[in-house]
């Protein structure tokens, strides 16, 4: 069923892209995107910064991407074979793609852009099982892994710390955030300001992948518009007057109380980009903190009311869900929904009492960088109280909450928030006692994730990643409190622009 | 008078020490990491307290701070964390913007504020008086986000006068750069528009008390010539000292007014420095915000015997 149903998605997504795709877009023009804030750096495997890859997924390619689906598929490599024992694979790279500084894209480049990623990247232990890479033509590259893993494509893949593909002379000995930036996609970095605007124009020599349709950050891509200002904007209320005056084309996080009266301008168009983002709160299960106590934990995922929580928090742009993973992905399961938004305050009473829970203070962390997390935690708090906990809310910035989250004696629950994984790989690092930073420990979990991140096949790896978020409500091993989206708001004269992810105008054409 | 520039000079250095050693720890003891902000929240604890060893964050305090100052002493404020680029080298890039700004809101609250103090105190007690202080009770009261959202909201959104937000420099047009600046400007001018006037109204009052404007008055003299001849250049030296004040204060980043108006100036690069912790930045930066608003004071100081030749500094 659940086989059939992904075919059918992917069958789907196919078929409106290709309408997309077809639609014939029409060229020229300016887009002014009012956004929140300036990239620290447009060097995107050297940073995890939004703004990075919001930008640079427009001028750097990937060797392989992933598509409207999550799914990975070609990209500079329109094709590549598995060794039958999943260690060997070797890429088919397209011919005749053009860098932005006129050089063609050769394995070479390849190469020498996957040495750097692993050099320079914050994300760069997604490649440590890469023993070797070697260029076998031109056109040919072959990469061989230490053991066999079904996540290898999807981390060449991934959008934060982007792995673009870059001239070897441009990647050979560039530091971390100094390096030129050229890739090969629809546009180029023309210039960067930074917090007055960043600028790419269309890059005219780019060569698409035709006959692949258009999906997610794959396909057909073309470059309508022929310049792109990134300007941040990081008052929301200057934004929304903005957008209204006409000066921005197109506008991020728009506040939600505001959405109602933007939605009635007629020039505009706003929407949520849903899923955004899932809020999380984290139990500190290490041995001094009293969520070390499982039936404890328990009592607090019975008696929380979710559902309230995302009323007061997300600017009416939240759902409930249970899965790690959002609904749109392959990787959504409904396992242990049974334990999600509970809501049942007698339970959670008697596991408090059966965990012998006699009024010890419990630390709070949440933080006001972050709205949704602000709000969410005034009410987890009360919700806690009502509930017989006592409660000690610290509200800090965001970087204080990092700070104070690394000393696990300061805390016991932390607000935080889990953005797209495209591959649930990418949840590893949270549940292993080697890496985590609350004290996880759980060898079940622990093998279900060793299970799902060796195998190759996505059917087994879906089984064991549905095993592993049963044990993640059993275990309560966190709090997923809901999915939240973000509002979107742009002129009626922008055409193609479908909320998916992040800011992408790729595709993307004015009408005026 | 140049041995006293000298000497003065001198004298700043140890407030540009305790500026120094006061903002270092004062950030270093907030907490945050740089490194943990850096890697993002999926980040291991290995990975963020090795990438806090590369930055050198491991090192005690004192060891980080004799390190900064003894690179600061050379001319270099390190390089920013974040910016992975000289310190300097942000601030300067900035200065135009935030220096553009300063003169701005500087002029409107010198044209706004000096006038009004000086006839609400020739008008004293007049409806114009009382009307000039509630404008300006409210001007210092006023938070300036609330101002320059009002601002955008009447001459942007509903008149369309002027952008909502933005900088262009003036190498790329005069008209253009003075369009984005009026709003930033008057928001930020206003607060010092209504310091000045009641600075301004305060020093006239007690001018024209003195014996030598009775005696102006008595010789048949009008008024206009009263307050301008013989009041305006005694109270010279007060306003000049606000306005000094005002435009070291404007000179260092108008933080809340940058960000409200998507102004790329000074303000804006603490601000983000801050949120991200990044140290050499926040330093250098704090540091040159004192130094600029310490020189500006010497130079209102210097100023001072044109005003008043009874000032001499030998």
């Amino acid at each position: 069923m659940r086989k059939h149903l992904a075919v059918l998605l992917v069958l789907a997504v196919i078929l409106f892209s290709s309408v997309v795709a077809c639609a014939e877009g029409q060229y020229g023009g300016s887009l002014r995107i009012a956004t929140t804030t300036s990239p620290p750096t447009l060097d995107t495997m050297a940073n995890t910064h939004t703004a990075t890859r919001e930008i640079g997924m427009n001028i750097y390619e990937t060797i392989v991407a992933f598509n409207g689906n999550y799914e990975v598929v070609p990209m500079l490599a329109e094709s590549w074979d598995i060794s039958d024992d999943g260690l060997v694979y070797t890429f088919h790279l397209r011919e005749g793609v053009p860098f932005h500084n006129g050089d063609i894209m050769e394995a070479e480049d390849v190469k020498a852009s996957v040495e750097r990623y692993i050099a320079v990247s914050p994300m760069n232990d997604n490649l440590e099982i890469l023993e070797e890479i070697k260029v076998l033509d031109k056109h040919t590259v072959q990469m061989t892994i230490s053991r066999s893993s079904g996540a290898f494509l999807s981390n060449l893949a991934q959008p934060k710390s982007l792995l673009g593909i870059m001239p070897k002379e441009v990647a050979e000995g560039a530091e971390a955030r100094h390096v030129d930036i050229v890739g090969t996609g629809p546009y180029k970095l023309d210039e960067w300001i930074p917090d007055r605007h960043t600028k790419l124009s269309r890059f005219e020599d780019y060569v698409p992948f035709e006959g692949v349709p258009a999906s997610g950050f794959a396909g057909k891509k073309v470059a309508y518009i022929d310049e792109l200002y990134y300007i941040p904007v990081p008052e929301a209320g200057s934004r929304v007057a903005g957008l209204e005056t006409g000066e921005y084309d197109f506008a991020d996080f728009l506040p939600g109380m505001d959405v109602p009266y933007l939605k009635e301008q007629e020039q505009l168009v706003v929407e949520d980009l849903m899923p955004y983002t899932w809020v999380v709160v984290y139990l500190n299960h290490s041995e001094g903190s009293i969520f070390n106590n499982k039936t404890l934990r328990q009592a607090v995922q019975a008696g929380i009311d979710h559902e309230e929580i995302m009323i007061v928090s997300s600017d009416d742009s939240g759902r409930l869900d249970p899965g790690m993973y959002f609904n749109e992905q392959v990787w959504h399961s409904d396992a242990g929904a049974e334990f999600y938004n509970q809501n049942d305050p007698e339970k959670a009473k008697r596991l408090m009492e059966e965990a012998g829970y006699n009024g010890e203070e419990i630390v709070l962390l949440t933080n006001t960088d972050y709205d949704y997390m602000y709000k969410a935690g005034i009410v987890l708090e009360r919700q806690l109280t009502e509930l017989g906990f006592n409660v000690n809310m610290k509200v800090l910035d965001w970087p204080g909450q990092l700070d104070v989250r690394a000393d696990l004696s300061q805390w016991d629950l932390s607000f935080s928030s889990h953005s797209t994984r495209f591959d649930p790989v990418e949840n590893n690092n949270y549940f292993f006692p080697s890496t985590t930073f609350f004290g996880y420990d759980n060898p079940q979990m622990a093998d279900a994730l060793r299970r799902a991140a060796d195998h190759t096949l996505v059917e087994d790896r879906y089984a064991a990643y549905e095993e592993a978020q049963a044990i993640f409500y059993e275990d309560v091993a966190m709090l997923k409190l809901y999915d939240l989206g973000i509002w979107q708001g742009w002129q009626d004269h922008v055409k193609g622009y479908e909320p998916w992810y992040m800011l992408y105008f790729v595709n993307v054409w004015l009408d005026k | 008078m140049l041995r006293y520039t000298l000497s003065r000079m001198l004298g700043l250095i140890p407030t540009l020490i305790l500026v120094a050693l006061i903002s270092f720890f004062l950030i270093h003891l907030t907490p945050g990491d740089p490194a943990a902000v850096m890697l993002g929240v999926e980040a291991t604890p290995e990975r963020v307290a090795n990438l806090r060893a590369d930055m050198g964050l491991d090192q005690p305090l004192t060891v980080q701070f004799k390190d900064w100052v003894s690179s600061a002493l050379q001319g270099d404020l390190g390089n920013s964390f974040f910016l992975g680029r000289p310190v300097a080298e942000a601030l300067v890039e900035r200065l135009p913007a935030t220096f553009s700004l300063a003169v701005a809101a500087l002029l409107v609250a010198v044209i706004i504020g000096v006038p009004a103090g000086i006839i609400a105190a020739a008008r004293q007690n007049s409806v114009f008086d009382g009307s000039v202080m509630v404008i300006a009770l409210l001007g210092i009261s006023v938070p300036s986000f609330w101002l320059g959202l009002l601002l955008i909201l009447i001459f942007s959104v509903g008149l369309g006068w002027f952008p909502t937000g933005g900088y262009v420099p003036i190498s790329e047009g005069f008209v253009q750069h003075v369009k984005y600046l009026v709003l930033p400007a008057v928001s930020l001018g206003f607060m010092q528009a209504a310091l000045i006037a009641r600075m301004t109204r305060a020093s006239m009052l007690e001018v024209i008390r003195k014996d030598y404007i009775t005696t102006a008055r008595s010789k048949g003299q009008s008024e206009f010539v009263v307050v301008t001849k013989h009041a305006l250049k005694n109270i010279a030296i007060s306003v000049l000292t606000v306005v000094g004040m005002a435009f070291g204060i404007l000179l260092g980043g108008a933080v809340i007014v940058e960000t409200v108006f998507a102004y790329p100036g000074v303000g804006r690069l603490v601000v983000q420095a801050v949120t991200r912790r990044d140290y050499p930045l926040i330093q250098g930066a704090l540091l040159m915000i004192a130094s600029i608003y310490v020189i500006v004071n010497l130079v209102v100081d210097l100023l001072y015997p044109l005003f008043d030749p009874r000032i001499k500094y030998e």
